[in-house]
């Protein structure tokens, strides 16, 4: 409706000030309805008689350091029976509360293990004691001085079912924001489908913005215990077998594998790339008589892929291995680390995995030992006795590589497998192709629930060799020329590989989304927190 | 509908009733010429090449041929559907009926099952293996019907597995 400009803008400002003052009236109303609640809380503490509580519970100042204090704090978990009756002190965090009457009944949570405590009114607990910590939001780091008693029937909703601790002393030592942008409680329930109650789902976007919330689940407690796991084993395994750890730049000069997915970084007067894998620099360290190594470290992809697999920027593990006469030497060495590994993790981590398990299906990990290995062209046999069509130098799909999981899962009762002796044609310049079938490489997939999680191969390790394979693959010599000069001055035959840590805990635990498994995840569409 | 013609023809051809020139008129039904007399209509035309047939087409007894029937006029009805979304109903329908009995009609294979197995193979021959899972019955069947080289003609043998990989 639009009558006159001029006009318009002065009824606009007037408008304006009515509005402005319409919003001050209702500021004004709630300030005055907070203060008549004050005040009336206050005349309540009143009535409640006097407070023989005082200094034993409140919130305590910012701990800045001022003292220091020797107390000894008894972890949730270690809450059991053996302690009952004596007196401990706990920091936990309140994970929930009810207050009913004379009584508040609080479950305290530590990491993975929960306790109930109750405070109750009583000689040394004033009601004005049992309000403060009803009204405690959740989340509050607090710190419990309690006895710890004995439940004749097992506390159900807890990890510690046997004890409930009785509270004397409870002290906040960092408050929450009364408004939580997600209930950890809603974050840690199962997703189920069927079923009466509530099916209050936590959206996997709210997670990740709010993950340091989203993190303190049970579950991902978990998850990332289990992570640190792979990560400790490989670094164990490996060094038991000879790897030495190195570390290899992630600012490059020239995009080092097939470049179109790589991330330019402005660096001082031009720009450079942040590494797309540690190839090179791991062939250039067996090159100076290494032998064997791995690293653990940063990998960026710059691939425009959103999909429940896929990071822009994930910790990569990587080994190369050289080796005397074939490459089956580092094939299996490869092999016995992966078994080595999932054995270990399902012995050293049992505890993880079960906790992992309550919040999302999780499958057990088959795998044999020794680990199965099966020939491209038996797999591609398999594949077309299902009805795929699929032609004998053919690189295969996702769709394919998960049937053919499956199809290995029946046959062999595996999850995880090695496909040896790829097409050539698929693989990169590098591959050594293999030398009594001209069709095939010395290459190698590794396969987890039927998902790929290693690409390897014997590089091609004579200098002049290299060039040629270049010069048939278009690649642009003067590019890779630091690339093939490593291969110069002597280089032993080597082979290796690389997995994403994040993928293979994804597959080991059966889980359906690589960022359940990036602590803070980066994909094309997320770069916070 | 380019698939009925398909479907008359290889009707046409297993029960050695030859059928005259198929014409499509205005509203898109089929219609062909018998001896010496014009048929309209996708079930009208299969029932008449199945009566010329020197082999019993309708079962052996009088309900039977009438269940034939049914199935003939569900096929002309919902046909169709099996070239659109609502492909899946269907499926799952004739996987249900199929969970109870080895053939369409009694245990022993009628016209009902020939001229299924025809207007089907498009349709299996696009199924993923999960889904050919998913209708087992309806694969077992399928799977038993392509055996016979006569029915099959110049389709493709379709792979099934028996064995179930997504359970």
């Amino acid at each position: 409706m639009v009558v006159d400009n001029a006009a318009e803008g002065s009824s606009g400002d007037q408008q304006k000030s009515k509005k402005a003052l319409k919003k001050e009236a209702k500021e004004a109303a709630k300030s005055a309805k907070k203060e008549e609640r004050r005040q009336q809380n206050a005349r309540t503490q009143d009535e409640d008689g006097e407070d023989y509580s005082t200094g034993r519970y409140g919130n305590l100042p910012m701990i800045q350091s001022t003292e220091h204090v020797s107390r000894t704090f008894t972890p949730v978990h270690d809450l059991t029976e053996s302690l009952a009756g004596s007196d401990v002190w706990v920091r936990a965090r309140l994970h929930t509360s009810r207050a009913k009457g004379k009584q508040c009944f609080a479950v305290l949570r530590q990491q993975a293990a929960t306790v109930q405590a109750i405070i109750a009114v009583g000689e040394t607990t004033s009601k004005a004691m049992v309000k403060f910590v009803s009204n405690v939001s959740k989340e509050c780091i607090v710190d419990v001085e309690a006895k710890v008693v004995q439940v004749p029937k097992p506390v159900v909703g807890c990890s510690q079912q046997n004890v409930e601790l009785h509270v004397s002393s409870l002290f906040v030592v960092s408050a929450a924001k009364p408004q939580l942008p997600l209930q950890i409680e809603d974050a840690a329930r199962r997703d189920e489908e069927e079923g009466d109650g509530l099916h209050i789902r936590v959206n996997q976007d709210t997670r990740l913005d709010n993950r340091v919330l989203d993190l303190r689940t049970p579950a991902n407690q978990a998850i990332f215990r289990l992570e640190a796991g792979v990560c400790r084993l490989f670094r164990e395994i490996l060094q038991s077998k000879g790897f030495v750890e190195i570390h290899t730049p992630k600012i490059i000069s020239a995009a080092s594998e097939g470049g179109a997915n790589v991330f330019t970084v402005s660096y001082f007067k031009g720009s450079a790339y942040l590494a797309q894998s540690p190839q090179l620099y791991k062939q250039m360290a067996i090159a100076a008589d290494f032998d064997r190594v791995f690293t653990i470290g940063a990998v960026f992809r710059a691939e425009d892929s959103n999909t429940h697999r896929h990071l822009t920027e994930f910790v990569g593990l990587d080994l190369e291995m050289a080796f005397k006469y074939h490459y089956h030497e580092v094939l299996n060495t490869i092999g016995d680390l992966f078994t080595q590994l999932f054995r270990r993790l399902q012995k050293e981590h049992v505890g993880d995995i079960t906790t992992v398990g309550q919040q999302y299906p999780v499958d057990t990990f088959e795998f044999l030992d020794p680990p199965l290995i099966l020939e491209f062209p038996a797999a591609v046999a398999m594949l077309r006795e299902a009805g795929v069509e699929i032609g004998d130098e053919d690189d295969l799909s996702t769709p394919d590589e998960k049937l053919l999981g499956r199809l290995v899962k029946k046959k062999y009762d595996t999850d995880f497998y090695i496909l040896d002796k790829f097409p050539l044609a698929v693989r990169p310049f590098y591959t050594m192709p293999d030398p009594n079938d001209s069709k095939r490489s010395n290459s190698y997939d590794i396969f987890m629930r039927g998902e790929e999680i290693m690409s390897g191969a014997q590089r091609i390790h004579d200098p002049d060799f290299l060039t040629e394979r270049a010069k048939l693959h278009g690649v642009d010599l003067e590019k890779i020329r630091a690339y093939i000069d490593a291969f110069r001055y002597g280089c032993p035959p080597h082979a290796g590989g690389g997995i994403g840590l994040e993928r293979v805990v994804m597959l080991f635990l059966g889980l359906d989304n690589i960022r359940k498994t990036s602590m803070f995840p980066r994909d094309p569409k997320r770069i916070t927190p | 509908m380019g698939c009925d013609e398909k479907c008359i023809r290889q009707v046409s051809q297993y029960l050695n009733a030859p059928v005259g020139k198929l014409a499509f008129d205005v509203g898109g039904n089929i219609s062909a010429t018998l001896s010496n007399s014009t048929v309209t209509g996708f079930a009208t035309i299969v029932l008449s090449l199945a009566k010329l047939s020197k082999t019993p087409q309708f079962g052996r007894n009088i309900e039977d041929e009438v269940v034939v029937r049914q199935w003939i006029e569900y096929i002309a009805c919902y046909g169709r559907c099996l070239e659109s979304s609502s492909s899946r109903r269907v499926l799952e329908e004739l996987n249900d009926v199929l969970s109870s009995g080895a053939y369409f009609v009694g245990n022993y294979q009628t016209l009902a099952d020939v001229v299924i197995y025809y207007i089907l193979y498009n349709v299996m021959l696009g199924l993923t293996l999960q889904e050919k899972e998913q209708y087992q019955h309806l694969s077992r069947w399928f799977a038993n019907m392509q055996q016979d080289p006569a029915l099959r003609q110049k389709n493709r043998l379709l792979v099934f597995s028996r064995i179930p990989l997504y359970s």
